[in-house]
């Protein structure tokens, strides 16, 4: 039942929301070649676009029921499939083709060399060794530690407050806590946003939030190795993603709970879509690159300077002239507020400071 | 030249085992054990100079247990690329100003931990594969393009399988605490001391894994009742019921699953820099105390009796470890080292 759950959660904030953001993104890019890939980004897409809703109805609307506030998230869904009919049945069509290509392992009907070829092939290779490996035991274990326990209590307790207030000292005087993090609410958010569907069933355990460290880990490697595959070779794109996974730091990452795998994927397609925009300024695309960028800060402190240097990268290196570049990076600043970022400005202006007060250890 | 390019393989040998003798060479210095270090610096391995600069502020290229040991090919790369920048395609300028950028970041603001040195790993990875492929397309390499990969994928897995089957089983922390178990201390009144017999290196894995994904009580009480020293659910019963009991609260040090696994009213501290949060912001709790008054100001103002903590926490500052062995017993331990201390009552 509790992993019944856990696919409930993930239909509908990885499935809904990934073909929310899979109709946006198919909008703005119309290349069809680039519809996997797209898929592979919608998927990552959809929990942070739930997160960044959830941030802006705590914020203005608070006090309500978990129902109301779901509801309401799948509205917003629903409308942004509606900028793009058509990507339903291109979605569709790619997680079929997915099952389609899973089945082809065991009937071993393509040669191990062939079988690489195919990023969606690689997908369910990736998903099987996972689940062999025991994705259930993992999922199921307590977690020890301190840094992803912040994030989960202080999650916890604004879906029991149902609001987000800025206010001087973090603290909760009931229990004692005091949240110490600096960071910004996206990944906080993904446990508030499990709690409230927990909430409707009147019973739930947090797989949901311990499944995206996993999740986006195995994410970010297809998309490295569908892009380098093109870019290079099958050979190279297999090695890099493999070099990625024997490295204790990234194994590490995707399989202990923490914000890692989360904040690298959007920081490194932040990255990607930065030098995409330099090598072809389009202003379409810039939204997309104002999401990751402004996800990634929304996410960690460190995103949020990295998404300054993103800034300078695009206005030193785009090769237009001042006014476009002007109008280019102005655009890019509110985006990347909008799209997160303005957290810390009301932090630093209403809350606890950010990275003005004291502490300056996390 | 000619000759080498007709020798991919053999050549790609000779440079792989030179490779392998200098990465191992550095990582021999860039590990080396310091006596009476600062066991904060240690732990984040940047207790002296060089290692402060090579794995703190060039820890991308240079910390080779989180990273492996190829990203040390990246640094010819950019210094080639960084030289030849004129030269460069437009969007290849913006990634060495986005790389090197991103790179002083980390490095100056995430120095102490590999955490963030792990933001741009990706990145790192896909430019040194890159580069090689660049190099060897365009060039009298060409033979090269096919064979290179795999033998950067040898070192890769040659280094993962030390890592796991050498070094795991040499750690100090696993040697104490896995492979040559201790335990003394009062259990539900009761002294209790014995001693795990040393165990393999493949057991040895196995401990630590399950060590770093301890049994969630919630769902898997199974595994408590099979492994019950590895599972924090005695630490937190105890918290519950001595909460129910009106007993005097925890102070946790820097350990949030009280909070998240109990609805327990505790007091927040860190010893790392000996800070107390609470609605008061943050103040320290040793500072101008000795131990008899740190313990009255816990015990009497903040009807704290019982502290919470992780052992290599208790290390961070001299001050708080000492109070614990001074003035405090442990009633509770688990595998990993999580501790409960009661603290003690004035004899009247």
């Amino acid at each position: 039942m509790v992993f019944l759950l856990l696919i409930c959660k993930i239909l509908f904030f990885i499935g809904i929301g990934g073909l929310a953001s899979f109709s946006v993104i198919t909008r703005l890019s119309t290349d069809p070649e680039n519809n996997k890939v797209n898929f592979l980004y919608a998927l990552g897409l959809g929990p942070a676009l739930a997160s960044l809703v959830i941030y802006y109805l705590l914020l203005i609307i608070p006090s309500l029921t978990s129902s109301i506030y779901l509801s309401i998230i799948l509205l917003f869904f629903v409308s942004l499939i509606f900028v793009n009919l058509k990507a339903i049945s291109i979605f569709l069509q790619i997680v079929k083709s997915l099952f389609v290509n899973g089945l082809t392992i065991f009937q071993l009907k393509k040669g191990l060399k062939n079988y690489f070829y195919d990023t969606n092939n690689v997908l369910i290779g990736i998903l099987l060794i996972v689940m062999v490996f025991g994705v259930k035991n993992i999922l199921l274990t307590q977690i020890p530690g301190h840094d992803v326990l912040e994030y989960m209590t202080q999650g916890d307790y604004i879906f029991h407050d149902k609001a987000i207030e800025y206010v001087a000292h973090r603290y909760y005087p009931k229990t004692g806590f005091y949240y110490v993090g600096l960071h910004g609410w996206s990944f906080p958010l993904q446990v508030t946003l499990e709690k409230m569907v927990d909430d409707l069933f009147f019973f739930g355990y947090d797989l949901y939030f311990k499944s995206l460290t996993l999740f986006y880990g195995i994410l970010l490697l297809l998309i490295i190795y569908y892009w380098t595959k093109r870019y290079m070779n099958v050979v190279y794109a297999f090695s890099i993603v493999c070099v990625l996974c024997l490295a204790k730091g990234y194994l590490t990452s995707i399989s202990y709970f923490h914000i890692d795998s989360y904040r690298m994927f959007f920081f490194s397609l932040s990255f990607l879509f930065t030098l995409q925009q330099i090598n072809n300024p389009n202003l379409k695309l810039l939204v997309l690159l104002s999401f990751f960028a402004g996800t990634s800060g929304f996410t960690h402190s460190l995103g949020v300077i990295i998404s300054v240097i993103i800034g300078a990268g695009l206005f030193l290196y785009i090769q237009k002239d001042w006014i476009y570049k002007s109008k280019f990076l102005l655009l890019y600043t509110v985006l990347v507020l909008l799209f997160g970022e303005i957290h810390y400005i009301i932090d630093i202006v209403h809350g606890t400071g950010w990275i003005f007060k004291e502490i300056d250890f996390y | 030249m000619i000759s080498i390019s007709k020798k991919p393989i053999l050549t790609l040998s000779i440079v792989t085992i030179i490779f392998i003798v200098i990465s191992e060479i550095i990582y021999t210095i860039l590990t080396r054990e310091i006596v009476d270090a600062d066991i904060n610096m240690v732990h984040r391995e940047i207790e002296t100079t060089d290692k402060l600069i090579f794995n703190g502020f060039l820890g991308q290229f240079f910390r080779m247990k989180h990273f492996g040991v190829l990203n040390l090919l990246i640094i010819p790369f950019l210094i080639k690329d960084v030289l030849n920048y004129k030269k460069q395609k437009q969007w290849e300028k913006a990634f060495l100003f986005l790389y090197l950028t991103i790179l002083a970041l980390i490095g100056i603001k995430g120095f102490f931990n590999p955490r963030y040195s792990l933001t741009i790993f990706p990145v790192s990875t896909v430019y040194l594969f890159y580069s090689i492929w660049s190099l060897t397309h365009s060039s009298t390499l060409k033979s090269y393009t096919k064979s290179v990969p795999y033998f950067l994928l040898f070192i890769s897995i040659f280094y993962f399988s030390k890592e796991i089957f050498l070094l795991k089983f040499n750690d100090s922390f696993y040697k104490e605490h896995l492979t040559n178990q201790k335990y003394s201390g009062i259990n539900n009144g009761t002294k209790i001391k014995w001693k795990q017999s040393k165990t393999s290196s493949l057991k040895a894995l196995k401990m630590a894994i399950i060590n770093s994904h301890l049994p969630d009580y919630k769902h898997n009480s199974k595994f408590y009742l099979d492994y019950p020293k590895y599972s924090q659910l005695k630490i937190f019963d105890f918290i519950k019921e001595n909460h129910l009991k009106n007993e005097k609260r925890i102070m946790t040090n820097n350990l949030p699953s009280i909070y998240y696994y109990t609805n327990v009213n505790a007091l927040y501290y860190w010893s790392g820099d000996d800070l107390i949060f609470d609605n008061n912001g943050q103040y320290p709790l040793f500072k101008n105390r000795n131990n008899q008054e740190v313990k009255r100001f816990l015990t009497d103002s903040m009807n704290v009796g019982y502290i919470y903590t992780y052992e290599p926490y208790n290390k961070y500052f001299d001050e708080f470890h000492s109070f614990l062995e001074e003035e405090c017993d442990l009633i509770e331990q688990n595998y990993s080292t999580y501790q409960l201390f009661k603290i003690k009552e004035d004899k009247q």
